[in-house]
């Protein structure tokens, strides 16, 4: 299956390549691909932030909802990965071993 | 000719900074769930960060591979777009050339070659010289993440490191109000769905069902 993922990514990258890219996509269909990431990863973090045992779960034992709170606003302000990663897993860790 | 190599190395490292815990944050949890093969191998023939975070998590979830292979291909539709925003620049007529150059289209490497086009300085090396770096440093952090992550206890801090790395890229593609309650939606959906589906199957149909609506939200009303 990886290598299937391999193949996949590689032929979307070398397609393009391959082809000349001047072809004319709709507008629209341009438009719907750049949402697509910020839809895939908010649909996934989404049931694992907030309902990690196919329940909703807002108590201070669902460690990772709550570390996600500093870990979004550090992300916002910081706009830099190392950071978010570093200041999230410590909430985490503060989270997890006070409570 | 070799200075174009250089520059595009020398463009890139800065963004490696970046690169370099993402690395090591995939490393780490993908072999809570993965082996150590299997993990390594991903970053070396894929390539693809988000796509393989996001497998990693479809995986945790104990998706099926179709699912698995279809949110990747539909993840890393935008390496078609990428791909095409080069071809201007490479002038790859050469077919050994392309299938060389193809891998190295990554989101990094196309952030930092796009500022380049504007000086009329990029050519095929450039990319080259962008792309092995992002590639190698790729490799070295997963590897990093993959031989530490056993080290460390596994645990709802370990297993935060994905979670923290997708709200980070999350953070960064949010750019406007409405892309944000387009993604809010998308949390939504996936929430509501969640318990009478396949986890996988509603974030497929959220996703799809979402950007959908965000296409015509922002056609209708443009702006943030």
């Amino acid at each position: 299956m990886i290598l299937g993922m391999a193949l996949i990514t590689y032929l979307l990258r070398y397609l393009p390549l391959a082809w000349l890219s001047h072809m004319q996509l709709p507008d629209w269909f341009v438009h719907w691909l750049k949402l697509v990431p910020v839809t895939v990863l908010a649909a996934i973090l989404a049931p694992t932030l907030i309902m990690p045992q196919n329940k909703v779960d807002f108590t201070l034992s669902n460690v990772h909802f709550w570390a996600a709170i500093p870990t979004v606003l550090v992300a916002w302000r910081s706009r830099n990965i190392m950071s978010t990663i570093a200041i999230g897993m410590a909430t985490a860790a503060l989270l997890h071993y006070l409570i | 000719m070799v200075d174009s190599f250089w520059r595009g190395v020398r463009r890139t490292l800065p963004v490696m900074l970046g690169v370099i815990p993402f690395g090591i944050a995939y490393g780490a949890s993908a072999v809570q769930h993965l082996s150590r093969f299997q993990a390594m191998g991903m970053s070396l023939i894929v390539f693809a960060g988000t796509a393989q975070f996001i497998a990693v998590g479809l995986m945790a979830q104990g998706a099926s591979p179709i699912i698995i292979l279809t949110t990747t291909a539909l993840v890393n539709l935008r390496f078609l777009l990428m791909s095409a925003a080069f071809v201007p620049h490479l002038r790859a007529r050469r077919r050994i050339v392309q299938v060389l150059l193809a891998p190295l289209v990554v989101d990094e490497t196309l952030a930092v070659s796009s500022v380049e086009w504007g000086t009329e300085k990029f050519d095929k090396r450039f990319l080259l010289g962008s792309g092995l770096t992002t590639y190698v440093t790729w490799q070295l952090s997963s590897l990093a993440g993959i031989l530490s992550g056993p080290l460390l206890a596994p645990g709802p801090v370990l297993e935060f490191a994905l979670p923290a790395s997708l709200i980070g890229l999350l953070v960064l593609l949010v750019r406007s109000r409405q892309v944000m309650i387009i993604g809010l939606l998308a949390a939504l959906i996936t929430l509501l769905l969640h318990s009478f589906l396949p986890h996988t199957w509603s974030i497929l149909i959220a996703t799809i069902f979402s950007a959908s609506v965000g296409v015509m939200i922002q056609r209708w009303k443009p702006g943030s």
